[in-house]
C-alpha cells in the first residue's frame, strides 16, 4: 500500500519513502509510467540494501495518484514533485527517466540548494515542444488546436492522448530555451538505440547545460526502457558515483 | 486552586514553535514557559539551567530529548515538579550502536557542508502518521532546525549520546504523570512508550491515534486536551 500526500492545490500523491541515510535518492518516472516500473522497483531494493533513504512517486494522473493523465501537463507534474521531495528534510539525488529527466532539470533551476547529485536516463527535456508539437502535421497541429486533443502511436500499447492544454501549458516550462545551472555532479544516461529520445537530445542536453561535473554515457543498443540487467546496474553505478563526488 | 506554572522542554533542533499550539491554549488560563536546550552537552548541565530559570513548584513536559531532560530535573529536584508528562520520549540510555551512529552526523555537522544531510536524520517523514500533512510538517521542522543551527545539533546530540538510563528514576515518580504517545511513532515506538508508562507508579498512557513523532504539531487539539487532562489529574498522597 502506498503512502498519499495531499500537494497544495489538493492533488493526491501517492508513493513511497524508505528511511534511510543522506542524500535520498527520488526517481522520478516517465510520461505515462508509474512508480511500479522496473527501474523504480530496482532501485528502490538497491537502495534498501544500503541503508540509503529512497523516494518513489506516481504523478498525478499517473499510476495510484488521482486525477486523469489528460487533465495534467508538465507543469502540474512539475508541482507534484515538488511536493513529493518536500517529504525529505535532506539532500536529494534525483534520477529522472524520459520525462521524468525533464522534471529533476525543472527541480535543479528552482531548487538547486536541495539537490546533491542528478541521474538523467534518456532525459526527454522540452520533448512536448520540440518532438511532438514539432513533429505534428499541419493537419494535427490544427486538429490539437480545435479539438483540445489528438492521438498518437506509441511504441507501448494504447495511443497517447495528446491535450492542447500539454503542449501549451509545456511551454511555461522549457528548460532549453534559456541557460541551465547544474551546480553539482550530473549523469546523463542514454541508450544508442532509443527509438523516443534520440541521441541528438542528450548531446544538445549536454551542450546546453552548465556545470563542474557533467559526464554522458551513451549505451550501444540500449532502448528507451533501459531496463536490462546491464543498464541498470549502469544506473545504480551512476548513482554511486555521483553521491560520492558530492561528498567530497 | 491556581494551577501551577507549567515549563515545557522540546526535543532536539526545535524552537518554541514545536510547543505553539500548546502554548497558546494552556497559556489562557495557565504561565507557561519554554526552556531552551541549546546549551551544553550533558543532560545535567540543561537540566541544571532549567533549574535556575523555573519557577519554585513547576508543572514539567518534555519531548523527545526534552522528555530526557525533564527526567533528568526531575531526579535532581523532586520536591519542586509537581506534575511530569512525558512526550515521544525515551528513559533508556542510548544503545552503543545509536551512539556511535551519530558520529558521522556529528563530524557532518562541524564540517558546515553536509548540515543539510544531517537535518535528514532527525527530521523524518516516515516517522509521522499517515494522516499528517507531512509534507509541511516537514518544512515546519527544517526551518526551527535551520533557525538553531548545527551547533545547537552537535551539543543536543553529545546529550543524546551521554545521557543516563532514567529507568530507576521512574519508578520514584509521586507526582501525577502522564505519557504521551503517538500511534505512528517511528522513533519511539507505542510499545517502548506503554513500558515506560508502567514502570511509573500513577501515570496515564494517553496514545494519540493521528500522531507519530511529532504528536505536538501532528495532532495539537487532542495533545493540548491530554495535557488539560494531566494539570487537572488529583495530587496523589506522598507516602
Amino acid at each position: 500500500m502506498p503512502d498519499y500526500l495531499i500537494t497544495p492545490v489538493g492533488r493526491k500523491i501517492a508513493y513511497h519513502l524508505t528511511d534511510g541515510s543522506a542524500p535520498a535518492v527520488v526517481f522520478l518516472g516517465g510520461f505515462k509510467s508509474d512508480m511500479g516500473g522496473t527501474k523504480a522497483v530496482f532501485l528502490e531494493d538497491w537502495a534498501r540494501r544500503q541503508g540509503r533513504a529512497f523516494l518513489r512517486f506516481d504523478y498525478s494522473g499517473h499510476g495510484d495518484s488521482s486525477g486523469a493523465f489528460t487533465d495534467g501537463a508538465i507543469g502540474d507534474w512539475y508541482h507534484d514533485a515538488q511536493a513529493a521531495i518536500g517529504l525529505v528534510a535532506g539532500p536529494v539525488v534525483l534520477v529522472g527517466s524520459s520525462m521524468g529527466g525533464w522534471i529533476s532539470l525543472l527541480l535543479a533551476r528552482s531548487q538547486p540548494d536541495r539537490v546533491a547529485g542528478l541521474v538523467t536516463i534518456a532525459a526527454a527535456p522540452d520533448f512536448t515542444e520540440d518532438s511532438m508539437w514539432a513533429g505534428a502535421t499541419e493537419a494535427q497541429r490544427a486538429a490539437l488546436m480545435t479539438d483540445g486533443q489528438i492521438a498518437l502511436p506509441s511504441e507501448y500499447g494504447d495511443p497517447y492522448i495528446i491535450t492542447r492544454r500539454l503542449i501549451e501549458d509545456g511551454r511555461d516550462y522549457l528548460v532549453l530555451r534559456a541557460p541551465l545551472q547544474l551546480p553539482f555532479p550530473v549523469r546523463f544516461l542514454q541508450g544508442t538505440a532509443d527509438k523516443d529520445v534520440d541521441m541528438a537530445v542528450a548531446q544538445r542536453l549536454l551542450d546546453h547545460a552548465q556545470g563542474p561535473d557533467m559526464r554522458l554515457t551513451l549505451v550501444d543498443r540500449a532502448d528507451h526502457r533501459f531496463s536490462d540487467d546491464a543498464c541498470l546496474a549502469l544506473i545504480a553505478d551512476s548513482i554511486t558515483d555521483v553521491i560520492a563526488r558530492a561528498e567530497r | 486552586m491556581p494551577h501551577d506554572p507549567i515549563v515545557l522542554v522540546p526535543p532536539m533542533l526545535c524552537d518554541l514553535g514545536v510547543f505553539g499550539p500548546q502554548m497558546l491554549d494552556l497559556a489562557k488560563d495557565h504561565a507557561v514557559m519554554f526552556a531552551p536546550t541549546t546549551q551544553g552537552e550533558r543532560m545535567e548541565e540543561i537540566a541544571s539551567q532549567i533549574l535556575t530559570w523555573a519557577p519554585a513548584k513547576f508543572a514539567l513536559a518534555g519531548m523527545g530529548m526534552g522528555g530526557m531532560v525533564a527526567l533528568e530535573l526531575l531526579r535532581r529536584a523532586p520536591q519542586r515538579v509537581t506534575r511530569i508528562a512525558l512526550i515521544a520520549t525515551s528513559a533508556q540510555a542510548e544503545t552503543p550502536e545509536t551512539a556511535a551512529a551519530r558520529e558521522p552526523h556529528i563530524i557532518a555537522a562541524k564540517g558546515g557542508g553536509r548540515w543539510h544531510e544531517v537535518v535528514q536524520h532527525e527530521i523524518n517523514s516516515t516517522w509521522m502518521a499517515p494522516t499528517t500533512d507531512r509534507v509541511a510538517l516537514v518544512r515546519h521542522l527544517r526551518q526551527m532546525a535551520e533557525a538553531l543551527g548545527p551547533a545547537v545539533y552537535v551539543s543536543q546530540s553529545r546529550a543524546m549520546q551521554r545521557r543516563k538510563d532514567q529507568q530507576s528514576t521512574l519508578s520514584q515518580i509521586k507526582q501525577p504523570a502522564m505519557v504521551i504517545c503517538g500511534q505512528h511513532d517511528g522513533q519511539y515506538p507505542v510499545k517502548r512508550q506503554e513500558f515506560m508508562a508502567e514502570l511509573i507508579p500513577y501515570a496515564t498512557l494517553e496514545v494519540i491515534e493521528d500522531a507519530g513523532y511529532m504528536p505536538t504539531l501532528e495532532a495539537p487539539d487532542q495533545v493540548t486536551a491530554a495535557l488539560r487532562r494531566w494539570m487537572t489529574a488529583p495530587l496523589m498522597l506522598r507516602l
